[in-house]
Order: C-alpha cells, then sequence, then structure tokens
C-alpha cells in the first residue's frame, strides 16, 4: 500500500509540474509573445509541417522558453507559418507557472517571478528590443486591477522588466487557471 | 452612361490587378521595429518616422536593421520639430515632411519609453533641446494621397478598389503606405509595407462575417511591440479610411 501511494505521489509530482496556466485572452498577446520567444536565443525549437490550405503549404514553430522545465515559469508558443513569409499568420501561446516554486510569488491580482539565472537574464536582456537601461516587454492585452505592491492600475496579462542582473516576469492572476 | 462607367471602373481595376504580382515583400527588409506605443497615443509620429527609418534603410542598403542601427530615428523630435513645405499636405503628411529640413535626431539620443513600470510615460510628449543635439542627415521624402473617406474613424468605406490601389502603390513607388483605420473605436495609424495574395492573416478585430473572403493580406508594422503583422486585406477593407504613400522625393 505504501509502495503504491508512493507510486501515485510521484507520478502527481512529474505530471503537476506545472501547477497553473496563465490564460492570454488575446490574439495580439499570442503573436507577440510567440515573436519574441521564437526570438530568444536559450530556447527549443521544433519544425513541423501543417496541414495545406488549398495551394498553400504551411509549416508550425514550436518554441519553449527556458529550455528547463523546472523552474518557476515556462512558455509555449506555436507559430504558424505559410509558404515563405517570414511573419507567422497565428500564433497560439501558453504560460505555465508552478505556484509551488520559491521563485514564485502572489499578491493581489499578480503573481511575481524573480528571474536571476544569469543564461535566461542575458537572453531576455539582449532580445527585447528598447528601453535602455531597463529592457521591458509588455502584453497588448491589458485591465485594471491592484497591482502586486498594493497600488490600483494597469495590470498586464504579461510583462517582463529586465535590467542585466535580473528580470521581473509579472502575469495577471486575474485570468489565471489552476 | 451608368453602365458605361461601370464597365470602365471595372475594366480599370482589373487592369490595374492584372499588370500587380501576387506579392510585393521587398520592404520587409529595411523595417525598422518601432517601439511600443503603449498608451501614448502617438501612432502618427510613430508610423511616420517607421517610414522615415524605411525610406533612409533602403537607400544605403541597411537590411534586417537592428535597434540602435544608423536610422533609427527619434520618435519624439517630429512632435516637436516645426512643420516644413506642408502646403497643400493632409494632417496626416505633415509630421513625415518635417524631415525634408535634411535630418532627424537618433534615437539612442532622444529615447521613447512609453512606460514607467506599468504606467503611461507621457514624458515622451516633453521637448528637449534637440537642435544642439547630432543630427542625422536623411533624404528628402514626399507624399501623395492616395484616398480619404469620412473621417479618421469612419469603417466600412472602402471596397475591394482601394487595397488594389494600396498595392499597385507599394509596387509601383517601392515605398510604405500610411494608412488611417479604426482600431477599437480609436483612430490608428500604421504603414503597410508589404501584400501577398496567398497569404492567410489575422481578422484583427473583425467578425467572421466581415472577415471571410481571405483573398490575402497586408504586412503591416504597428507600435505595440510585434515588429510586422500578417493582416488580412478585409481587416483594412472593413476598418480602413485613408492611405498616402510616403516615397523619397527624387524618386519616380
Amino acid at each position: 500500500m505504501k509502495i503504491k501511494l508512493r507510486l501515485i505521489s510521484l507520478m502527481l509530482t512529474t505530471s503537476l509540474a506545472w501547477s497553473a496556466e496563465v490564460k492570454l485572452p488575446d490574439d495580439s498577446d499570442h503573436l507577440k509573445l510567440g515573436e519574441l520567444v521564437e526570438s530568444l536565443p536559450i530556447n527549443v525549437k521544433l519544425k513541423n509541417t501543417v496541414p495545406a490550405i488549398g495551394p498553400l503549404k504551411g509549416h508550425m514553430v514550436t518554441s519553449f522558453f527556458p529550455k528547463s522545465e523546472t523552474g518557476p515559469f515556462r512558455f509555449k508558443c506555436e507559430s504558424t507559418y505559410y509558404n515563405d513569409s517570414p511573419y507567422a499568420s497565428a500564433a497560439k501561446c501558453r504560460v505555465d507557472v508552478d505556484v509551488n516554486h520559491q521563485e514564485f510569488d502572489r499578491h493581489y491580482d499578480q503573481i511575481k517571478i524573480m528571474i536571476k539565472d544569469n543564461h535566461l537574464v542575458d537572453a531576455l536582456y539582449a532580445t527585447i528590443p528598447y528601453s535602455i537601461p531597463q529592457k521591458k516587454f509588455f502584453s497588448w492585452g491589458r485591465d485594471n486591477g491592484t497591482t502586486f505592491d498594493g497600488k490600483y492600475g494597469i495590470i498586464f496579462h504579461y510583462s517582463l522588466n529586465c535590467t542585466t542582473k535580473e528580470c521581473r516576469l509579472n502575469l495577471s492572476n486575474k485570468t489565471l487557471v489552476e | 452612361m451608368l453602365k458605361l462607367v461601370i464597365l470602365l471602373s471595372f475594366l480599370s481595376h482589373a487592369a490595374l490587378a492584372q499588370d500587380l504580382p501576387s506579392k510585393y515583400t521587398e520592404l520587409l527588409n529595411y523595417v525598422q521595429v518601432a517601439p511600443d506605443q503603449g498608451d501614448t497615443n502617438t501612432c502618427l509620429f510613430v508610423a511616420s518616422t517607421g517610414a522615415m527609418e524605411l525610406i533612409a534603410n533602403k537607400k544605403h542598403g541597411i537590411t534586417n536593421p537592428k535597434p540602435y542601427g544608423p536610422y533609427d530615428l527619434a520618435e519624439s523630435y517630429i512632435i516637436h520639430a516645426p512643420s516644413y513645405q506642408t502646403s497643400g499636405k493632409s494632417f496626416w503628411e505633415t509630421p513625415v515632411m518635417k524631415f525634408n529640413k535634411g535630418y532627424g535626431i537618433h534615437f539612442a539620443d532622444w529615447p521613447f519609453d512609453a512606460w514607467n513600470d506599468s504606467s503611461v510615460d507621457n514624458t515622451i510628449w516633453n521637448s528637449r533641446e534637440w537642435r544642439s543635439m547630432k543630427k542625422v542627415e536623411l533624404p528628402k521624402v514626399t507624399t501623395s494621397q492616395l484616398f480619404i473617406y469620412g473621417n479618421r474613424w469612419s469603417t466600412n468605406v472602402l471596397n475591394d478598389s482601394h487595397i488594389e490601389k494600396i498595392k499597385a502603390a507599394l509596387y509601383k513607388n517601392k515605398a510604405p503606405v500610411l494608412v488611417n483605420y479604426n482600431d477599437n473605436y480609436y483612430w490608428h495609424v500604421v504603414l503597410i509595407v508589404g501584400y501577398d495574395d496567398n497569404l492567410p492573416g489575422k481578422c484583427y478585430e473583425l467578425s467572421d462575417s466581415e472577415c471571410k473572403e481571405q483573398k490575402g493580406s497586408f504586412y503591416v508594422r504597428d507600435s505595440f511591440g510585434i515588429s510586422v503583422e500578417v493582416r488580412d486585406y478585409d481587416w483594412f477593407r472593413v476598418k480602413g479610411n485613408a492611405a498616402f504613400v510616403i516615397k523619397e522625393a527624387n524618386e519616380n
């Protein structure tokens, strides 16, 4: 009986590595995050063909960031391209978070994850364009709510604020699905 | 008489469509990624600066320009620079004409950051002592109006012939087209930088009944953090109302 319970416990631990998904409600949020994730130098990228639309041949690029499945968060984006277009016609991203991770913090309407891994920070800092010295990357969609520090204001479905030392990933938990 | 007009209109439309290749994507190589304008209401300045950047990059053969590249220009400069040679030009055309003084300011010297943490940073509207900043020499540009219908919020005022006009303008001028459309009840200005008759694109706020024809897509340089988006022709046919070519002045 004990062995069985341990096995079940182990299976649950493995399958619950990502214990929550942050929903991105707007198409533009997906396209925007998809473009970023696909551009990051440290990611996992897979390419598969998708069913043709008439004469149009398509392929889907699936990108994950970061590579590791054991951190506090992971982006997964599937971007669909047709013919030789350099830009995706559509994208679908999901944001998984591990609510039990030590770098995960939640207050009010937001989740905060501090990213301190040098490789991840360097990759994000190098890829997010503009707004030096602090690099900022905000979702297109946003809402009003109570921010992490208890103030009422704009909250984004996702936002990244990076210095050269660390990045802060904020996610809106208003649409968090667990 | 009416029949003759309709026939001539149909023939000219058909002839226009026949002359064009099924896609034109050359300008994509020269697009400078726009900063995220956030909620600062600066779309016209961001799009106009993007047109100038594209033209300068193309003239100097700078492909896939990186942020802070040689022709990455300060959007805030044309908010404050005095008007120049704007006689007979519309509201949409006047900002880009300010570059006809012969120069702009580099983005590194006058950055554009729309967000202060998660609050709107309206200090981007503040003027700076740009006269003493280092100037980036630029080619002269000219604009030509393709069409204006209704007001800046008008929808459903265009038809397929206007889509063909934009495609023809892109291909014949090898230059971007600045357009105005209704974006979720705000007027918004972006650059169209290419087209492909065989590419599916985003329907962008349209209902399924409004966006069903799947005739092809424009490549659009917007200012919300995505470098270039692929948007269905129906997006502009339903939401658009004005379009202008911006090209180098000495080009035909």
